[in-house]
């Protein structure tokens, strides 16, 4: 097993809340570094700025970026400092040095200065937080274009700040650590799955009351807002280009935002047809989602956690446990114009028909790899399929399966483009694990729990 | 392709060699008719080869000196046989021995997979044929045509409830197109077909059959498919997959999600304290884990399906390919994921004879009569799909065979139908459990009475233990079925009353019983045309006397006399059979008195002159037409109406055949002038129905039929007999009017349709405007 400190009690039969188990950062690190050098540039690349979630400011002209973050999941940054003026009832702080960004200085957020905001998202693997902050560093106004202004008339700005944990247990304490402002009354923003089994004991543990926004609702807000107020909120993944260049950003007018499809890839896949933040439906699903590729790839594989998994599938060949179109047809089947390396069966040379008679070897990470190419293909598909059914054009990806995997996206971006003809493109979203959260934390009209 | 080594081919061969001697395979059984083969086709699969073929079959002709003649006809026949790789170098052996039709031709084969190369080799040195490359898709899409085209309920749909139902459909060229071939094998295919050679393929996916079996066996060491499904039957969804009620509890419905739904196959994996790897699951998560895996490639497989079919605006969806093959897990899951996806708008069809679709269709690309009418030929075929294995059992090989005979002619749905799909039985015996069990004890306890028939028909051959033997045969293989059908009521689709007739009828004929009424049919004609006159000579005195309506109902009630002459009903037989026999003037005395359990008479008697083309379809020789019929249709043809007259093709009991009938027709003009003038003016007209059945598919008719029916506007449709008017036709309807007209002759309909024995249904409807 890897790094667990597990926690003290079981919060419910089925064990504990979105695993214990799951993401232990170094893993990641040992990520970012091998496609750093796969990248071969001296500037940071883009793909190690996304993979380590170190988010390029709202609309930065600049192109300056926060620092690196830690390799470690430490514990929160906030320092319990307090040379605080009376006006704001709790630390500001510098900079942080986990992802966030400004909020634009106006009407709506200005509550921000004084009360703290906290929203939390529990899906059914991760904990997503995001929650504000205010930040006292004299960063220079940028000019872009932009009329927004971020810092208020004391210099100060209004962060969100972006966190994911695995395990309930941790979230507590650390919501206990840096929401140091709360008090008997407030709320806590809450949506997701988790938000009703563990709603009592985030309210015991915090002494809050908690505020639900239904999980649909959530996710659209939180897309809504970031489309419309981070400029590079979208891009597209081009995998044969080099370093900052595989990130293209789209972005989009708030104006022509509306419709689009909105692919929530999480444990299972909600497929979502948006018109505008209050209307949308649920089109679809899919049961192949991230659980499907975690829990086949569990079976499969000694790997441990999703992003082992990840790891494993970038290591692996595929073609030795798919059956491509020539492995059937000896090459390409012209009369159907069905390429030669198009995966035909994944997964089918792993099946003797009953009558090899030893017993084959598969690496796991072949098998690791087929399992990533057969979910994120599917998911490609039915979203394209999707899109084509509505007449949209565009389609964004959103949910943790995504991780901004290179694989991963290089397989969605694939599919999208090799069923629409080039006529569409897969667009993904720098928060796109946090979309459900971010809703949460602006939805003013969410239902107090009892 | 996993396909078992050819290579020790010989050694293979020699050693199935012995095995099938102790078997002791009957070749002729499972080869039928090989020395006429005349065309072949090859569809080598990865687990087995499918040997498709034509073979005429010489027939012959029973005479009216119950002799048994060659006719000089012959019928030909399509075969289609499926054998397992371990067997099929016998079969190549006895094909090369038997077939010498076929040495030195171009044959075709089916290109589906590159490692064909070695057993195309075997195939042309066995048989001394060069191949013809046919490509898969194309034929798997010809094959689906036609089958959709000839066979009856070739399409069915199944329940996705527990009922087990199978709901079948007999689709036509216009009614089936278009539609999706969704072909699940290795991968999974899904093809828009607009037309027997318009079609695309839209896309597909990894995720099917290759799929499972590979993470079946990557996770459980399960290897088999079979086994796989077993399992899967004894599976528990809940221990790897997360349901909606998983991650919401009992708050679902607020959300209007269906709490059991599936939200993430294999998400619960990683969720408890140790995570399950593949080798050290116990049995029972072994089979978990298959029904997940299963279920989550369907439901993906199911939504691709709907969503290509909503995008191109098609209504219907055919699953096919060897994850389906008649499973019903399978299916049910099909159908349920179909029905959930599309809201209740998509259903999930799937093919009897599937399997043979690509090497049919392959088949039919070079062969000259693809475009007749075919029909399923059941003696000849093993029972849907892989339940029932009759013949496979006998001829000593796990084999399959469907055989089809060619009616050489063109069928479409007869131009007036309202419904051209809709099913022309009254009883669905699919449904009705008492009325399927009473028809086949009705069947079974007449079967003596047949055979003794057969044999008399054929009573001056000079081989008489030769006919014996067939007797017996047809006796043997009759039971049989009905026993098969008994157990199976879907194993040949349909088992109505039409169709178990028909079985009967088509089993006599395999066993050389052409017509085992026609010394009957000819004594009776006889009689009946002697009586004519007299029968004649009483409606004109009556006309001199009576009203029109007096004239009408007089042989209207003739017409219904006539039907109560027939070989077909159990009680009338016991009154033919015994000492006095029946005179017509009984026959007459039976009709009961208006009012008729079902009467229109009136309504026709209003109509009845304002009709200028009436097209009657008839039952029985002999009494029925001759003394029921003639009259009738000369009362008719006076007022001024066209009338045509259309009888089966080919002989079912003692049913009028088309042959007989215009040689009938010449012993009229001996004996009324009225007729004669009819016949020669053009005004009395005969036609073929296409039939070879008591009762009356209007679904597949003659051409002929179509053609005259169109070119004389027909505007009344008489359907006479029970067979053709209750059993089957009774609510169908027509755009013209029309008159179903029978006596009820036996007591089982007589209570289903709240009458009594000789009760009358003279039924009189209006045409259905479209």
């Amino acid at each position: 097993m890897g790094h667990t400190s597990v926690s003290s009690r079981r919060i419910s039969p089925r064990g504990s809340p979105p695993n214990l188990r799951r993401t232990p950062p170094k893993i990641r690190k040992i990520l970012v570094i091998k496609e750093k050098r796969a990248a071969e540039t001296e500037d940071p690349v883009m793909d190690e700025l996304l993979l380590a979630s170190k988010l390029k400011r709202v609309d930065s002209a600049t192109g300056c970026v926060s620092p690196r973050a830690p390799s470690t999941d430490i514990a929160p940054t906030v320092p319990p400092t307090s040379t605080t003026t009376a006006t704001v009832p709790r630390p500001t702080q510098k900079a942080p040095k986990t992802p966030y960004v400004i909020l634009p200085a106006c009407d709506t957020f200005e509550k921000f200065r004084k009360t703290s905001r906290v929203s939390v998202d529990i899906g059914g693997t991760l904990i997503k937080v995001v929650y504000s902050s205010v930040m006292d560093d004299e960063l220079p106004e940028e000019k872009n274009g932009q009329k927004r202004k971020y810092a208020y008339e004391d210099g100060k700005r209004v962060l969100v700040n972006f966190k994911k944990f695995t395990d309930l247990d941790r979230l507590i304490n650390f919501l206990r650590e840096v929401w140091t402002d709360r008090k008997a009354g407030d709320v806590i923003h809450c949506t997701g799955g988790g938000s009703y089994k563990y709603s009592e004991i985030i309210m015991k543990e915090l002494g809050v009351r908690l505020q639900r926004t239904d999980e649909m609702r959530s996710l659209i807000y939180g897309v809504n807002f970031l489309l419309s107020t981070n400029v590079d909120e979208s891009f597209t993944y081009h995998h044969d280009a080099i370093g900052l260049n595989k990130f293209q950003y789209r972005p989009i007018a708030a104006d022509l935002i509306y419709p689009f499809l909105l692919v929530n890839i999480g444990t299972g896949i909600s497929i979502l047809k948006v018109d505008s933040p209050t209307s949308y439906e649920r089109v679809g699903g899919s049961s192949m989602g991230g659980g499907t590729f975690m829990g086949l790839g569990s079976l499969l594989t000694p790997a441990q956690n999703f992003d082992e998994l990840l790891e494993m599938a970038n290591k692996g060949d595929h073609r030795n446990v798919d059956k491509l179109v020539s492995d059937i047809y000896g090459g390409s089947y012209d009369e159907l114009k069905l390429k030669a390396d198009l995966i035909a069966g994944s997964m089918a040379k792993c099946n003797r028909f009953g009558e090899t008679p030893k017993k084959q070897v598969h690496k796991p990470e072949d098998i690791a790899k087929s399992l990533l190419l057969m979910v994120s293909n599917n998911i490609g598909q039915m979203a394209y399929l999707y899109g084509t059914r509505y007449n949209l054009k565009r389609i964004y990806f959103g949910g943790y399966f995504i991780r901004q995997d290179p694989i991963t996206m290089r397989t969605l971006s694939f599919a999208i483009n090799y069923w629409s003809r080039g006529e569409i493109e897969a667009l993904y979203l720098k928060h796109e694990g946090y979309l459900g959260a971010m809703g949460s934390f602006l939805d003013e009209e969410g239902k107090l729990d009892d | 392709m996993n396909r078992p080594s050819l290579i020790p081919f010989h050694s293979s061969a020699l050693h199935s060699a012995m095995e099938a001697a102790q078997r002791k395979i009957d070749f002729r059984r499972l080869v039928r008719d090989a020395p006429n083969i005349n065309h072949l086709c090859f569809d080598a699969c990865s687990k087995t080869v499918k040997i498709v073929y034509s073979s005429k079959v010489p027939l012959s002709h029973t005479t009216l000196k119950c002799k048994r003649l060659n006719s000089g006809k012959s019928e030909e026949r399509i075969y289609c046989i499926q054998v397992q790789y371990p067997d099929f170098p016998l079969i190549l052996k006895y094909l090369g021995e038997h077939c010498p039709k076929i040495k030195g031709t171009t044959i075709d084969f089916v290109v589906t997979a590159s490692q064909n190369a070695e057993i195309e080799g075997e195939i042309s040195k066995a048989l001394d044929v060069t191949l013809r490359h046919v490509d898969a898709f194309s034929g798997l899409v010809k094959g689906t045509c036609f089958l959709l085209r000839n066979i009856e309920a070739e399409s069915f749909t199944y329940s996705f409830d527990e009922s087990q139902k199978y709901e079948f459909q007999t689709l036509n060229t216009e009614s089936m197109y278009p539609y999706l071939l969704i072909n699940i094998r290795t991968g999974v295919s899904v093809v828009l077909v607009e037309g027997e050679n318009n079609f695309k393929r839209l896309g597909g996916s990894s995720i099917g059959g290759g799929c499972f079996l590979g993470l079946t066996e990557i996770i459980t060491g399960v290897t088999d498919i079979e086994e796989m499904m077993e399992r899967a039957l004894q599976g528990n969804p809940d221990e790897f997959d997360i349901f909606i009620r998983d991650i919401y509890g009992d708050r679902a419905a607020n959300f209007n999600m269906d709490p059991h739904l599936l939200a993430s196959s294999f998400g619960r994996v990683t969720r408890g304290e140790n995570i399950p790897r593949a080798g050290e699951l116990d049995e029972q998560s072994k089979n978990n884990a298959i029904l997940s895996l299963l279920r989550m490639i369907l439901y993906n497989v199911s939504q691709l399906a709907f969503l290509l079919s909503d995008i191109s605006n098609v209504k219907r969806v055919f699953f096919n390919g060897f994850l389906v093959r008649n499973r019903p897990i399978v299916m049910k899951t099909l159908s349920f994921a179909c029905n959930y996806w599309s809201g209740g708008k998509l259903r999930a069809y799937f093919l009897r004879h599937e399997n043979y679709t690509t090497g049919l269709g392959a088949f039919l690309e070079n062969f000259p009569n693809a475009d007749m009418y075919w029909k399923e030929y059941c003696s000849g075929s093993t029972a849907l799909g892989r339940f029932v294995p009759v013949e496979p059992l006998e001829t000593g090989f796990k084999t399959q065979t469907f055989a089809l005979k060619c009616a050489r002619f063109k069928a479409a749905p007869f131009c007036l139908l309202v419904d051209k799909d809709g099913k022309p039985d009254t009883i669905d015996f699919n449904n009705d459990d008492e009325a399927r069990n009473f028809w086949i004890e009705i069947l079974d306890k007449t079967i003596n009475d047949m055979t003794k028939f057969a044999i008399a028909s054929q009573k001056n051959c000079e081989d008489q233990d030769d006919v014996a033997n067939r007797a017996k045969d047809f006796e043997n293989d009759f039971v049989k079925t009905m026993d098969t059908i008994k157990e199976h009521h879907v194993a040949y689709g349909n088992s109505n009353a039409r169709n178990l007739l028909e079985v009967r009828e088509q089993i006599l004929q395999e066993k050389g019983f052409d017509d085992i009424y026609v010394q009957k049919k000819h004594e009776e004609n006889c009689t009946a045309i002697a009586e004519l006159p007299h029968v004649l000579a009483t409606i004109d005195k009556l006309k001199e006397t009576s009203d029109d309506k007096t004239v009408l109902e007089y042989v209207s009630r003739g017409l219904l006399a006539g039907n109560v002459f027939d070989w077909g009903a159990k009680e009338v037989v016991k009154m033919m059979n015994s000492e006095s026999g029946l005179s017509f003037q009984t026959a007459i005395d039976h009709v009961e008195n208006r009012p008729w359990l079902f009467d229109g008479f009136d309504s026709f008697y209003e109509k009845h002159k304002d009709y200028k083309s009436v097209l009657i379809f008839v039952d029985n020789s002999g009494f029925d037409y001759i003394l029921g019929i003639i009259p009738f249709a000369r009362e008719l043809l006076r007022n001024g109406s066209k009338v045509v007259i259309c009888a089966n093709s080919s002989p079912a009991l003692n049913d009028l055949t088309y042959r007989e009938m215009v040689a009938l027709a010449n012993e009229f003009r001996e004996i009324d002038g009225d007729l004669t003038k009819f016949l020669e003016n053009g005004q009395m007209m005969f036609v073929q129905s296409g039939q070879e059945s008591p009762c009356l598919d209007a679904r597949r008719v003659h051409e002929d039929l179509n053609e005259i029916v169109q070119k004389y506007k027909t505007d009344l449709v008489v359907i006479e007999g029970m067979g053709r008017a209750l059993h089957t036709n009774f609510n169908v309807q027509f755009k013209c009017d029309s008159l179903k007209a029978a006596v009820i002759k036996t007591q089982w309909l007589a209570d289903r349709l709240g009458g009594k024995m000789f009760s009358v249904v003279f039924k009189h409807e209006l045409g259905v405007q479209q």
